[in-house]
């Protein structure tokens, strides 16, 4: 009986939590179905649904336009931050030299300097070398995370040391070292980590708004910021444009919601 | 253990450091000002006479080698307001811009903060959309100039016929114009017709004054249960409180701005009157957006706003089939109101006599009769140059289709300026004007005594 009560109470929090969810992607939905002076009241359906918000959206903005330079941006950043980690995990973890520590807490401690601290240096870097308004000025400064470094070094850690020597004997070069025994086995959690880093290069929106100037380099972000302004709010257009851009991550998280799952219960416990 | 103690040195290390960039990084803000401040210096360089006013000897544009000028623009990067500015930018680049030599290049920069971070970053920034409570800040920030410094003066004479000389005051700091009028509108006072049928009021009459309004808004509230008025305790920058103490007979801040001054009789009485609304749940207050979201939805029958929002509204009403009236924001005891300005300010920094006359020749064309009849017609905000209501080659029809509109240009002649905040501490006391309001109309707090509070705090901080 008390297993049958907490199982019953159990499903009623999930369901309540899986409300808390659900409930914002639907009254996006909704709202973006809505006409002007409905997406003001509480109706939780719209009586003549409409795709006006739609159209007002993609006449707008360029929107496909933003959001490619958001897969752009985020797959680009993703993928050299996943590289540079795995270079520096696998040399410290492979090397001891004098200093590691020392340079392992320098590098550390750079991980609580704030963006906002160093942004107009590399502003005006990146200004110099010509590439402002560019997609690659977004991806630039980002080639580098302190925390992708960290956590591939303790994933790295994992594999036993006795492992890589048996290959090094063997006659295995560093190179092949890397790419035959320790990427395979480091698949998962390389994996986990590049979808937190799509994730939040995905949903960076400070630095791109300092240099993207025209809506051909903008991504997705400062689209939908846009809808919302000083004097006047486009609410149903920018639900509607809010809507579109869910749409790649919702296909990509259905076909990989237990890689995206399992990476944040790693992240947690880590 | 080791590793710890290396951290710990290394994270004090660190924190000593970054206290050192701070400080340096606000000396390095400090120099930038000044730097960029150098933007009117620089284009003193453009000759003096003897009375010390501007004179260009020569006209140093060339339509073969044509000058580009980067206006930052907040309503630019508005979807809502855009395309009027792209209309404004096509028109200018293909017309007075191609045949003087002159490239307008807007800027989008929906927060106002590109502007400062490329002032800082060295880049050109020629023209500023600015809020006019900011100006006087804007002088250290973004190194801005005054008209007067940069331009002829019979070039401003010649350019400024036909507006308001009330509204040349607009931006003035210290006597010296560091902003025009760019964007501009007055507080207007918003009427769903139906709702204040339903109650039994005539909604084609504006009421006299807030003692009617208030008297408006009980009958609403008992004949249809919805809010009598929508109006924001903080309202934006506190623009439309301005304009309410004011109509009061009350001032903000005293003439010299050295002294901050609404805790006065006629200040607490205005805010008294208006407590009334809120403590008898016949208005809704919030933020501006859930204001102006409640009269949208038909939540509340009378709304305090912008003349600027007045396209969204005539859209909301036309969809839902409620008649849209508007006039001016009522006064008090039978009298007029004093209203005060909303919207933006042009400011300037120029680098160069030859910039100078490029920015020059953008001003004139969106300040000018046909940028003008683009801001009002397809963006929303008043036409600073009244005539131009009269003019059928400009505004003659869009007027006598929207006579709202008409209301508010009739009072331009009445615009005081809202509050400039003395510069230094222009952020802080935007914030403090704003919780002022908040704290005094919407909390058990006495009116009188949460004035005073703030005013002594207020300026404390001007003194300091």
């Amino acid at each position: 009986m008390t297993k049958k009560l907490s199982r019953v109470s159990g499903h009623v929090i999930l369901i309540l939590l899986s409300f808390l969810a659900l409930f914002p992607i639907y009254w996006m939905i909704i709202s973006s179905l809505k006409s002007s002076p409905e997406i003001f009241g509480y109706s939780m359906i719209t009586t003549q649904p409409s795709f006006s918000n739609y159209i007002d959206a993609f006449t707008t903005v360029p929107l496909f336009r933003m959001m490619l330079n958001s897969v752009v941006v985020s797959l680009g950043t993703a993928v050299i931050q996943l590289v540079v980690a795995v270079l520096f995990a696998y040399a410290f973890t492979r090397w001891n030299f004098k200093g590691k520590i020392v340079v392992y807490g320098i590098l550390s401690i750079t991980w609580l300097i704030p963006v906002q601290a160093i942004m107009i240096p590399n502003y005006v870097e990146i200004i110099n070398m010509g590439l402002n308004n560019t997609l690659f000025a977004m991806i630039l400064p980002h080639c580098c995370s302190v925390f992708a470094n960290i956590s591939m070094y303790q994933n790295f850690n994992s594999i036993p040391k006795a492992l890589i020597d048996a290959a090094r004997m063997d006659g295995s070069s560093e190179l092949q070292i890397l790419k035959d025994i320790v990427l395979p086995n480091m698949k998962s959690s390389i994996a986990s980590l590049g979808i937190v880093l799509v994730i939040t290069a995905w949903n960076d929106y400070l630095w791109p708004t300092l240099v993207a100037r025209t809506d051909e380099v903008k991504p997705i972000q400062i689209g939908l910021k846009s809808f919302t302004g000083t004097d006047t709010n486009m609410w149903g257009a920018s639900m509607a444009a809010a809507t579109i851009s869910t749409i790649p991550i919702l296909i990509v998280y259905i076909f990989m919601s237990r890689k995206i799952i399992s990476s944040f219960m790693k992240g947690g416990i880590k | 253990m080791k590793l710890k103690k290396i951290l710990t040195m290394g994270l004090s290390l660190s924190l000593l450091a970054g206290i050192a960039a701070g400080c340096q990084s606000v000396a390095a803000g400090d120099t930038t000002a000044n730097t960029s401040g150098q933007a009117g210096t620089a284009a003193d360089a453009s000759q003096a006479d003897a009375s010390g006013d501007v004179t260009w000897s020569e006209n140093l544009l060339d339509p073969e080698n044509p000058v580009t000028v980067k206006f930052y623009s907040y309503s630019y990067a508005s979807p809502a307001f855009g395309t009027g500015f792209q209309t404004m930018m096509d028109n200018f680049n293909n017309g007075v811009g191609k045949e003087k030599g002159v490239i307008l290049e807007f800027v989008a920069d929906d927060t106002g903060t590109k502007a400062e971070t490329d002032v800082k970053a060295g880049q050109q920034v020629d023209i500023v959309q600015a809020y006019f409570a900011g100006i006087d800040g804007d002088r250290d920030t973004l190194g801005i100039s005054a008209f007067e410094d940069v331009f002829p003066q019979e070039e401003l004479d010649a350019h400024f016929e036909g507006i308001p000389e009330n509204c040349l005051n607009l931006g003035k700091v210290d006597d010296k114009m560091y902003g025009l009028a760019f964007t501009f509108s007055t507080p207007m006072l918003y009427i769903n017709g139906d709702l204040l049928e339903q109650a039994g009021i005539d909604p084609t009459q504006a009421p006299a004054d807030w003692d009617e309004l208030y008297d408006w808004c009980v009958q609403i509230k008992e004949a249809t249960g919805k809010y009598g008025l929508a109006l924001s305790p903080s309202n934006s920058t506190g623009w439309v409180t301005d304009s309410i103490l004011y109509s009061n007979g009350a001032k903000v801040l005293n003439d010299d701005r050295t002294a901050v001054e609404f805790a006065s009789e006629k200040g607490i009485q205005a805010f008294e009157t208006w407590k009334k609304f809120y403590t008898d749940g016949v208005a809704v207050g919030g933020t501006d957006t859930e204001a102006m979201q409640a009269f949208a939805s038909g939540e509340a029958a009378m709304h305090i706003q912008s003349t600027s929002v007045y396209t969204s509204f005539v859209s909301a009403a036309e969809t839902a089939g409620w008649t849209l009236y508007g006039y001016p924001m009522p006064g008090f005891n039978g009298q007029a109101s004093v209203p005060t300005n909303s919207g933006s300010a042009i400011v300037v920094r120029p680098d160069s006599e030859q910039k100078a006359q490029a920015i020059w020749e953008v001003i004139k064309y969106v300040t000018g009769d046909e940028g003008y009849t683009i801001i009002t017609s397809e963006i929303g905000y008043l036409p600073l140059r009244p005539y131009l209501a009269e003019d059928e080659n400009y505004l003659k029809d869009f007027v006598d289709a929207n006579p709202i509109i008409a209301a508010n240009i009739e009072r331009l002649a009445d615009v005081q300026p809202a509050t400039i905040w003395p510069g230094d501490h222009a952020a802080e006391l935007t914030t403090l004007y704003a919780d002022m309001s908040t704290k005094a109309l919407t909390t058990d707090a006495d009116v009188a005594q949460t004035l005073q509070e703030y005013q002594d705090q207020m300026n404390q901080y001007i003194q300091q």
